[in-house]
């Protein structure tokens, strides 16, 4: 099981283009995996769900990781948070 | 063999394509096939006659799949529902009405599932999408 928190940096923060690819990389594992923000928690494997958290630039967002292949996967969400989800600065 | 449900959107001109391209920046990096097997038609409300029958029966022709189908229209017996309706009876497939961007969603990410659950999941799911996100006004 993996707790961690991930803060967002990219300038929309969690917007749909962002949630579609953090759903892409979370579709690829088996672990569950939810993510929470203003105590709302949610399937991180959910676009509408992702979307529900409105969670901004700046956003410090606690991920939760549940299954055999989590530690990759927790890399692979990190690795796009922190890449600001491929978007300019 | 693929069990992912295509989707046939039939829609008034504009709303559909909008939806397409929301979609397609949405799913830019599409690593799982999310916008596989999705289908747009768009129909003037003013079209008619035997010639639109013919040229929607043919784009369901070129279809790669006719087994695991979901009709998506916009509004109820309006023109693009009422062709999108006729032609489904004939194959027996589902169509619901109401189709907006949070419906779609539901629909591409849900596609796995055996039909009458994704038709579930999508009406909940776009139920659920629309709510108060904010009331400025007190009421009693």
């Amino acid at each position: 099981m993996i707790n961690q928190e991930i803060q967002l940096s990219n300038r929309l923060g969690l917007h749909a283009r962002a949630a579609g690819k953090l759903v892409n990389v979370t579709g690829r594992f088996s672990a569950d995996c939810w993510i929470s923000f203003n105590n709302r928690r949610v399937n991180a494997k959910s676009i509408m769900g992702l979307l529900t958290l409105a969670a901004p630039c700046g956003a410090t967002l606690k991920v939760e990781l549940d299954g055999s292949d989590e530690q990759a996967a927790y890399t692979a969400i990190t690795e796009l948070i922190d890449q600001r989800f491929e978007e300019p600065e | 063999m693929d069990q992912t449900c295509t989707l046939l959107m039939v829609t008034h001109p504009g709303i559909g394509s909008a939806l397409l391209h929301q979609m397609q920046r949405i799913f830019a990096a599409d690593t799982t096939g999310q916008l596989t097997k999705l289908y747009l038609m768009e129909i003037d409300d003013d079209a008619f006659g035997a010639k639109l029958d013919e040229d929607f029966n043919h784009w369901i022709t070129t279809l790669d799949e006719t087994n695991k189908v979901l009709v998506l229209t916009d509004l109820e017996g309006a023109t693009p529902a009422s062709l999108a309706l006729r032609h489904a009876r004939r194959h027996g497939w589902p169509v619901l009405t109401g189709l907006n961007l949070p419906m779609l969603l539901k629909a591409v990410t849900h596609r796995h599932l055996e039909l009458s659950k994704l038709i579930i999941k999508v009406i909940e799911g776009t139920q659920d999408a629309i709510h108060i996100l904010y009331e400025p006004y007190q009421t009693d």
